[in-house]
């Protein structure tokens, strides 16, 4: 310590040469970091004002990470950007995976036309999901990015399935892209369209018949400068792309947002942001050209029409009198139903009908009066017919999926539904309703019994909304945030790498609504399968009533800050915190306002004893206010004992907890539950006090000084036996380090950490603190390591939140998340050495960043539900995340391809490729590409084989020791074969 | 002239600064009962009371005379009567969408009216001497008769122009639940709107020989059906215009079954809605059950067995019920099998109602919905909601459509007592209008000089006093009042409750809070109040006086005293005038006072063509509704229906019958001048028995000079103006019309005054034109008259004319930045013929377009509202789609409805809100420059009424001293205002799922 004041009295002279030696040094090193002129001015100028922290020789300043990356490499959404990759990070070894997972798109899921395949669209990719059994058969990445463009990402706003050809879809994107894919076999766009204004709101597919040949014709609405319009193209031959203006608005801001048609393509509907579209469509018989004839009325509604569906039938003879027969009568009786931002629905019978009548003799005038429903108190979010139109399907933030009997006015509900309802969709024979919900899951439920097929549950976590929520079109009382507000607590099971827990909200909308941001619910995911497995609430939680107050306010659920697992997996810790919204307390006197809010602040520290056969969770204790000094304090942090079940927290009231369980026992006996197993519970084992034990409140009175917020982080010693808490006021910087046995505090660390202190992480026997700067300290030596600068993050105090530390104890490495801009900045770095092993920025906030002790690697979590992973390429025990199905082959089974005949041969290729895979240790699993080898082999039974399997057959002894080939053999066989493989035995 | 405050008021602490310019709170209160206002900038103290409790009535019972109009004069005969659970029926002329309430029919204790039936005679053809002359055929109008059910045995006949009950006739059966009229013979050939079926129509071919039997014209409707509590269907005969039991139709065989509805699906046929989850078809013509539909049992959890609440019959035969489980069931008319049920509600289904044509079904229930129902375009006729809106407090009890060519509404009520007129044809695009459910006619009196106020309800007379006026109570308070201080200042004195069977039709009370009248329909009783400036009730004695029996015994409809206490004028039933001295009883130092005996006088009169009163309502319309006495109580008037209006004047006996006869009307003026230097004497000294006797009221000569009004008052009222003796000086009687007319006559001249000359209802500022509530009463202030209604207070000075018609042009300009419904109005008024007669056009949430615009691709081109094919340069979104129905009104009918019709936000939800929202506003745009010619508020609502208090002397002097530039004398006036939501409504059935929030 003294050694550092003394470096602190040095002339600054000396110290800038140094430094500048040492960028110099970087500058060699750091291959990627180019730095132009004006930066390494703009960073000398910057260093002339921090020089006076900077401490002695100690600190190296390594890089700093630009938040604008302009120059850095960006990881992309999709994987076709890393094909022009420089090969600088797989040279250093590590690598980060190509997103996995992403929000399910606010577009319809598709059905293909046997109803065996459910195609949803993702922000950036397609992907196709098995109706069978719920498993991704493949994952159709789209170059969503163009190539050398930094626009805002483009989103992609319709997928059609193709009505000429059943195994493409058409994929339309915001900046008039529309890709033609081929759903069931390629993973690259076939052919790709770009509509005249680079813009594309909406697109509905239709067949037309011209020259006997059927063509798909995409109606497409686009936004100009002057108007909004529905175009037609059409790929004439093959390759020529012809198109058409059929319709173009009267008012240029009335662009057309929604745009269905009946299934024939006689009639378009189209709503604009204040009425509606209807357009009849005539083909005519011009040979060349798109020669197509439309008529279109345009009327207001009185609401905003958030959805839309329409549904034609021929008219019935029998219904029309002769008198009205010898008008113009529309062959077809096209009935609309819209869904307004209100809440209501219209039902406009017999629409185009009415339409044409209006021009005629008053006679037969019929006004254009919808029907009326109203049951959805805030936006429809969806509504469609079903294929008879006796139902109307409905659905919006009310969680319940309505069905309309239309004769009878009868309403049906299939309430409690996991999220509010985005997209349904009537499959073709109508058998089915695919369900898109707002936590990010799709579902299958069959009409009949109402009861879910398919199950498709991705990443629940918060996600930044891309598009304006439905609900939020008209002013509401309580707006909903377009961004995430705070990390999302997430772990992996220490056990098992592959289980990633993450903390949701109940549906999205409900998460980013409200005061905070709530997520008292645990996500449970499978890695290796890439579903959800299940979900828990961990808080309190209202999942059957509406989430708004009597005044329309969201309400707001706990909200998990920490979590953390023991050692042994078969604890889990969290911590939830509740606030009383602002809008409460605005009534009340003033001076019993914070007495108020103290009172209903609910902080709970509870303990999960964690199922071994499931991984479900049991409550085991609840810690009322686990800090707490007048009032209940926030909690800073939860760290697990690496070595035994015992957890520590840090809370404002300056105590550091340290909780282990003990038997309990009622007269001196043990008690045990129903099932004999002995209960347990959780009690403060030691308490050790840093500083005074005082609220935040009582210092600001004392010091008379302007609230300071205070700041910490803990983490346990590798060997559990010392406690790092980092814990203070602003530029505090104070480490202590605290005997977990006798809680006693052993020393004090000064100038560890600047600004706040975000995470402090042991990587024996270095502590890393993260705050405005990275510090890694030599607790050994007595020294600083290294610092590295994070970049400035002045405009948005809440980004700085978004910076991650983890450290990996395997690889003895650690990660660091900076914000920057528009993304993260992640790298990969050893703490004896400040040069970055791996660095690459991410177009995404990084919402969390765990990482696993029975694996290396790292797993972030980004703002748009994407999963990340960062593994060394040579480590076979690194966190892996799964694949599709279509990349181990096993999407391809057909009843004509026997498993005798052709049974054997590649099931023995695919286990040698696992085999092998598994041996080299070759980390090209998560990218995906590498899989691909055998293109033949498309008939493999769809099962999932877990990586981890696979490793404990293998791994279970030396070479000398495995068991014979045979053995072997039909032991992976049963991993991949759901029943007995009789035939190929024998 | 710039007129400032003349009393500032410190701003009350709750109370936004934007208001302080125009007037004050003294009390914000707790909204409790009790609330002052002043409008200090207009010099008008207004006591604003919550406290009178008038009990607004259930409705029980609606139905129209004409449920579908053809003729104009059917439009004009069409009446809705208003059947309420206290036993009262209100007549209502629908007006083309004035919706005025013209008669009260008071009913008695424990009686209610549950069903009401109109019966209309066929109209009948006279040859006219000329038939090719282009004169209108001359037509008698079919009578109209009115009858009524009470959950008695009973059926009764109402007299309409006697306003009381015509005869009762019962039979041996239990209480009758259900009352309908067989339709005539000819209804097969679409008369009345029951158009049958084609098998239906053979089955009344059958039987019309039966129909030689009966007397009167072929298709008049001679029977009554009645089904009861006992399951049996009685006949009542009402041919030769009797009233009688006939005979039981039949009988059902299980008891406990209760006819519920009852309608005519065709002469022969009618069907029974009853308690035990069925409809049966009975034959009129054996009693024979034709068919039982069944509706199955109820939800698990409900009660076993479905009451059918209402049953219609649609004119091509179908039959629609709606019951107890919340279905409105559509019926095949032929098989009487079900073709449709609709769960329509979420509670019991309580009316129907049908469009005349048979293509839309209105359903009002215990879920205080009403739901529309229409037949869906391409479907086999199919029927689909379309729409479903809360228009009521509670539940819909009762239903009754009306069609004419202009209008097309259905009337609603149910126990929040406001009868809600829905548009028909247009619901889903036009707002509908709340009724008010306080009676036109003010039930609220005041005694000024003693500070007493009157009012009264069912058999109650209250009165109450206000004793410290408003200037003493805001300087005791000196700006921090409490509600104690309110609360003291008023106190409940007297409840008088009237004996005998018979509500209260009119009561009035002297200036001098001495004297009490009161009327019912069988009795007149008048009492003394015995009373010093009384501050507790122990203060105030009750005597009864004698009341001459030749009136005490028939009952009145109106009762009158006159401003110096000294006559009573009583309207009978009849329209019989008598005036009655109240003189000092025989030792004038005890006060008392008695009564003289009656003189009657006679009104002019008037030519109605014959054939409006042989048939149709009779001389209905030549009901006295309105009586007013001048200031100097020596000239009184009195107004009817019709409109027409007769004055009498207060004349030394013995010269009048000399000079009344001889003198010619053009000395009119002087005349009256000299009496009233004559009678000054005479008046004051009281006391003689023979006053009666030396002064008499005759007609005063110039009375046939003034006008017919051209439309029914709703106002009569003299102003303050005493002639003065000059000859250019004369009475001021100011009406005020449902078409907004605000005429003001000198009646001693029999001219209209030079205000009215110069002031054309087209020069009445375009916010009052288009209130469609009536003006209830008028309070003068000088020259200012301040004309209230339901909603609204206006302001308006006689002694100044209103701006020209272009000037009012800011005014409308601000009062379509007000409310964007103005706006849609267009070229004043002429929107109003797109209305159908209740609300105003929807802006927000109509399901309807506006307008509809075309693209073609080809052409590349938007035709726009193709409907109107409009020229492309109206830019659409004004032009409102005009009702092709839509005919020309004649005369002034067509200019008054046109203005008349409009909404000043009236009663429509959005713009209420509007109206609201902007209302400062607009007072602040108004008060531009020099004394306000005309002023208004709708900040009070709903009004009982206003009646005026004297000021006391000091307080006169402090007011004058603060306000003498204004030329305008204080006033002071008690504002009643009953909410309905400070009304206790009975009991809801609400569910546990529906949350009220």
């Amino acid at each position: 310590m003294a050694g550092k004041t003394d470096a602190k009295s040095r002339d600054g002279a000396s110290k800038k040469r140094k430094r500048d030696l040492n960028d110099k040094e970087r500058a060699a090193d750091v291959k990627r970091h180019h730095k132009d002129e004006k930066l390494a001015k703009q960073k000398a100028s910057k260093r002339d004002a921090e020089e006076a922290e900077l401490k002695g020789n100690a600190l190296k300043v390594l890089a700093d990470i630009k938040a604008d990356g302009g120059s850095e490499r960006v990881a992309n959404d999709a994987p076709g950007g890393h094909d022009n990759k420089a090969p600088a990070a797989q040279a250093v070894g590590w690598k980060l995976s190509s997103p996995l997972g992403g929000r399910i798109a606010d577009i319809d899921p598709v059905f293909s036309e046997d109803e065996s395949h459910l195609i949803l669209t993702y922000q950036t990719s397609i992907q196709v999901y098995s109706v069978a059994d719920s498993l991704l058969v493949r994952k159709i990445p789209l170059p969503m990015i163009k190539d050398g463009e930094r626009k805002p990402t483009p989103l992609l706003v319709a997928t059609c399935l193709s009505r000429v050809e059943p195994d493409f879809v058409w994929v339309a994107c915001s900046d008039g892209r529309i890709w033609k894919i081929n759903w069931r076999h390629g993973s690259r766009p076939d052919d790709t369209l770009h509509t005249k204004s680079q813009t594309a709101l909406d697109m509905c597919v239709v067949p037309i018949t011209t020259n006997k040949s059927a063509a798909d014709v995409l109606y497409v609405s686009e936004k100009r400068r002057d108007a909004g319009s529905i175009s037609a193209y059409c790929r004439k031959n093959g390759s020529h792309l012809v198109s058409k203006v059929l319709f173009e608005t009267q008012q240029p801001d009335h662009e057309i947002h929604l745009l269905r048609s009946t299934s024939n393509g006689s009639a378009l509907v189209g709503a604009h942001a204040e009425g509606l579209v209807v357009g009849t469509i005539q083909v005519g018989s011009a040979k060349d050209g798109l020669d197509l004839e439309s008529e279109f009325y345009s009327f207001e509604t009185s609401d905003i029409v958030c959805t839309l569906d329409v549904r034609s039938s021929p008219r019935k003879q029998a219904t029309s009198t002769p008198k009205k027969q010898s008008g113009r009568v529309t062959s077809e009786i096209i009935d609309v139903v819209t869904g307004g931002a209100r809440g209501a629905m219209l039902i406009y019978n017999d629409l185009l009908n009415k339409l044409h009548n209006l021009r005629g003799s008053k006679s037969k005038k019929e006004e254009i009066q919808a029907r009326k429903v109203h049951w959805h108190r805030r936006a429809v979010h969806t509504v469609k017919w079903s294929r008879d139109g006796h139902y109307m399907i409905s659905g919006g933030s009310e969680n319940a999926l309505v069905l309309w009997q239309v004769d009878t006015a009868k309403q049906n509900l299939l309430p409690h539904l996991p999220g509010s309802i985005e997209n349904v969709t009537v499959s073709p024979s109508g058998s089915s309703y695919a369900v898109h919900l707002d936590d990010n899951s799709a579902m299958v439920i069959s009409t009949s019994e109402l009861k879910p097929t398919t199950y498709v549950s991705g990443i629940q976590s918060a996600a930044r909304f891309t598009t304006r929520p439905k609900d939020f079109v008209v002013t509401r009382l309580s707006e909903v945030s377009r961004e995430v507000r705070k990390p999302i607590p997430a772990a992996l099971n220490p056990l098992d790498a592959s289980k990633f827990y993450v903390c949701v909200g109940t549906g999205q909308q409900a998460a980013m609504a409200g005061s905070q941001q709530s997520a008292p619910i645990l996500q449970s995911f499978d890695l290796s399968l890439f579903r959800g497995i299940s979900k828990q609430a961990l808080a309190r939680t209202q999942p059957t009533d509406v989430n708004i107050t009597t005044e329309g306010h969201a309400i707001s659920e706990p909200t998990i800050t920490h979590l953390a697992f023991s050692s042994d997996g078969s604890w889990l810790a969290t911590i939830d915190d509740w606030k009383p919204p602002a809008r409460d307390i605005e009534k009340v006197a003033a001076d019993a306002q914070e007495h108020f809010m103290q009172e209903r602040r609910e902080i709970y520290l509870k303990f999960w004893t964690v199922s071994p056969d499931d991984n479900s969770l049991a409550l085991t204790s609840r810690i009322n206010s686990p800090h707490s000094t007048s009032r209940p304090e926030t909690v800073f942090a939860l760290a697990a004992d690496p070595q035994s079940a015992r957890f520590a927290t840090l809370g404002d009231d300056g105590l550091v907890r340290i909780w282990h369980c003990k038997t309990r026992q009622r007269d001196g006996l043990t008690s045990t539950d129903a099932k004999g197993q002995t209960l347990q519970s959780w009690t403060c084992a030691a308490t050790t006090a840093l500083g005074s034990n005082v609220g935040a409140d009582v210092l600001v009175a004392s010091d008379g000084h302007p609230p300071r917020s205070r700041s910490g982080s803990l983490s346990f010693s590798e060997d559990g036996s010392t406690l790092f808490v980092a814990f203070g006021s602003r530029n505090d910087g104070t480490v202590f380090v605290v005997d977990t046995q006798s809680g006693q505090v052993r020393t004090t660390l000064e100038n560890l950490w600047r600004g706040d202190v975000r995470h402090l992480r042991v990587l024996s026997p270095y502590i890393i603190t993260l705050s405005d700067d990275l510090r890694v300290y030599d607790v050994v030596a007595d020294e600083l390591q290294y610092g590295i600068k994070l970049p400035k993050q002045e405009e948005t105090l809440s980004w700085a939140g978004f910076a991650h530390l983890e450290v990996d104890r395997r690889s003895r490495t650690f990660a660091l998340v900076a914000p920057g801009k528009e993304g993260s900045q992640m790298a990969v770095l050893r703490p004896e050495d400040p040069r970055a092993l791996f660095m690459e920025s991410i177009p995404h906030k990084i919402t969390s960043l765990v990482s696993s002790p029975s694996s290396s690697g790292f797993v972030a979590l980004d703002d748009a539900a994407q999963l990340w992973s960062v593994t060394e390429s040579s480590d076979q025990a690194a966190v892996s995340l799964s694949m599709p199905l279509e990349d181990l082959g096993l999407d391809k089974v057909s009843a004509d391809q026997t498993i005798a005949h052709q049974g054997i041969v590649p099931l023995q290729q695919e286990e040698d490729g696992e085999y092998e895979e598994e041996n080299s240790g070759d980390e090209e699993v998560a990218a995906g590409d590498e899989m691909d080898v055998d293109d033949g082999e498309d008939d493999t039974h769809a099962a999932v084989i877990s990586r981890q399997r696979l490793a404990e057959l293998f791994d279970a002894a030396p070479a000398f020791a495995m068991p014979s080939i045979e053995d072997m053999f039909y032991k992976v066989t049963e991993l991949i074969s759901a029943k007995p493989l009789a035939t190929s035995s024998a | 002239m710039p007129r400032t405050p003349t009393k500032f008021l410190g701003a009350p602490n709750n109370f936004s600064p934007a208001f302080t310019g125009s007037y004050k709170t003294l009390c914000s209160g707790d909204s409790s009962s009790w609330f002052v206002w002043v409008h200090s900038s207009i010099t008008m103290d207004i006591h604003r009371c919550r406290f009178v409790a008038f009990p607004p009535c259930p409705i029980n019972a609606l139905a129209f005379s004409h449920p579908h109009t053809r003729t104009n004069l059917q439009s004009s005969l069409c009446r809705l009567a208003v059947g309420r659970a206290n036993g009262d029926v209100e007549i209502w002329n629908p007006l083309n969408g004035a919706w005025h309430q013209e008669t009260v029919m008071c009913g008695g204790q424990d009686r209610s009216i549950d069903g009401l039936v109109w019966v209309v005679e066929p109209d009948e053809e006279l040859p006219t001497a000329n038939p090719d002359a282009g004169h209108e055929k001359s037509v008698i109008p079919g009578r109209s008769r009115l009858f009524s059910i009470g959950y008695t045995s009973a059926v009764t006949e109402w007299d309409l122009e006697k306003g009381q009950p015509l005869r009762t006739a019962s039979g041996q059966h239990g209480d009758i639940w259900c009352l309908a009229a067989q339709p005539p013979a000819s209804a097969a050939l679409g008369k009345g709107g029951h158009k049958a079926s084609a098998a239906a129509a053979a089955a009344a071919a059958a039987a019309a020989q039966q129909q030689h039997l009966q007397h009167g014209p072929a298709d008049a409707v001679t029977r009554l059906v009645a089904g009861t509590i006992d399951g049996a269907l009685a006949i009542y005969t009402i041919a030769d215009s009797e009233l009688r039991f006939q005979r039981l139709l039949t009988k059902s065989p299980a008891r406990k079954t209760q006819m519920v509805s009852i309608a005519f699906q065709s002469r022969d046929v009618v069907v029974v809605g009853c308690s035990d989850s069925t409809l049966r078809a009975y034959d009129m013509r054996n009693g024979n059950l034709l068919r039982k539909m069944t509706l199955g049992s109820d939800h698990a959890g409900g009660s076993k067995e479905i009451i059918v609440w209402s049953v219609k019959c649609l004119p091509n035969g179908d039959i629609v019920s709606g019951d107890s489980t919340g279905h409105v069931t559509v019926w095949d008319g032929k098989t009487y099998t079900q073709m449709q049920r609709i769960q329509s509600h979420r509670q019991d289904v309580l009316s129907l109602s049908a469009s005349a044509d048979g293509s839309a079904i209105l359903s009002g229930g215990m879920d205080r919905r009403t739901v529309l129902h229409k037949r869906m375009a391409g479907t086999a006729g199919r029927w689909g909601k379309v729409w479903s809106r809360k228009y009521h407090d509670h539940d819909v009890k009762a239903m009754a459509s009306f069609e004419s060519s202009k209008m097309s509404v259905v009337v609603s009520g149910g126990p929040d007592a406001s009868p809600v007129v829905l548009p028909l044809k247009e619901l889903g695009r036009e707002n509908h209008r709340t009724l008010p459910n306080l009676p036109q006619q003010p039930p609220l009196q005041s005694a000024a000089k003693a500070r007493l106020i009157m009012s009264w309800w069912n058999q109650q007379v209250h009165i109450w006093k206000l004793r410290q006026p408003f200037d003493s109570l805001y300087d005791n308070a000196n700006g921090n009042m409490t509600g104690e201080d309110l609360d003291k200042n008023r106190k409940l004195l007297k409840t008088i409750l009237i004996k005998g069977e018979s509500n209260i039709a009119s009561a009035s009370i002297s200036p001098d809070g001495d004297v009490l009248a009161v009327a019912t329909s069988t009795d007149v009783k008048a009492f003394y109040l015995k009373h010093s400036n009384p501050s507790k009730p122990s203060d105030m004695k009750v005597l009864p006086m004698v009341v001459p029996s030749a009136i005490a015994g028939v009952g009145a409809r109106l009762v009158q005293i006159s401003p110096d206490g000294a006559w009573l004028v009583v309207v009978q039933a009849g329209n019989k005038i008598s005036l009655l001295r109240l003189g000092h009883g025989g030792n004038a130092g005890s006060g008392e006072r008695i009564l003289s005996r009656p003189q009657a006088v006679t009104r002019m009169k008037r030519k109605t063509p014959k054939n409006l009163v042989v048939g149709g309502l009779g001389t209905y319309d030549r009901t006295i509704v309105h009586v007013s006495f001048a200031p100097d109580s020596r000239m009184l008037a009195v107004a009817d229906l019709a409109g027409y209006i007769d004055t009498w004047v207060l004349r030394n006996a013995v010269n009048e019958d000399k000079e009344g006869r001889e003198d010619a009307s053009g000395s009119a003026s002087e005349e009256s001048s000299s009496d009233s230097e004559d009678d000054d004497g005479g008046d004051d000294d009281g006391g003689a028995d023979e006053v009666g006797s030396r002064e008499k009221w005759f007609h005063t000569p110039a009375s046939t000079l003034l006008p017919k009004l051209p439309s029914p008052p709703t106002v009569l009222s003299f102003s303050n103006d005493i002639p003065s003796g000059n000859a250019s000086s004369d009475y001021t009687l100011l009406a005020v019309t449902t078409s907004w007319h605000i005429l003001a006559f000198h009646p001693v001249e029999g001219a209209l005054a030079p205000w009215s000359r110069r002031n054309p209802v087209a020069r009445l500022p375009n916010t009052i034109r288009d209130t469609r509530d009536l003006a209830k009463g008028v309070l003068w202030q000088g020259a200012r008259v301040w004309v209230y209604g339901v909603s609204f207070l206006f302001m308006l000075d006689l002694s100044q004319d209103l701006s020209e018609p272009n000037a009012g042009g800011s005014s409308s300009a601000l009062a379509a930045q007000a409310g964007q419904k103005r706006k849609r109005r267009g070229g004043g008024g002429g929107g109003g013929g797109g209305e159908s007669g209740a609300g105003n056009r929807m802006t927000i949430g109509a399901i309807a377009p506006a307008q509809v615009d075309r693209f073609t691709s080809d052409k590349k081109e938007w035709q726009l509202d193709v409907e109107n094919a409009a020229p492309p340069s109206s830019e659409g979104s004004d032009t409102d789609m005009l009702d092709e129905d839509d005919e020309d009104e004649s005369g002034d009918e067509s200019n008054a409805e046109g203005e008349g019709g409009g909404g000043a936000g009236g009663r429509s939800a959005g713009g209420e809100l509007a109206a609201l929202r902007n209302r400062d506003t607009q007072m602040d745009g108004r008060s531009g420059s020099g004394r306000k010619r005309w002023w208004y508020t709708y900040k009070y609502r709903p009004i009982l009424g206003i009646v005026p208090l004297n000021i006391p002397g000091e307080a006169l002097d402090k007011a004058n001293a603060g306000g003498q530039e204004a030329g305008v004398p204080p006033v002071e006036a008690v504002l009643v205002e009953r909410p309905i939501w400070d009304v206790d409504l009975p009991e809801r059935y609400a569910t546990a799922d529906e949350a009220e929030r």
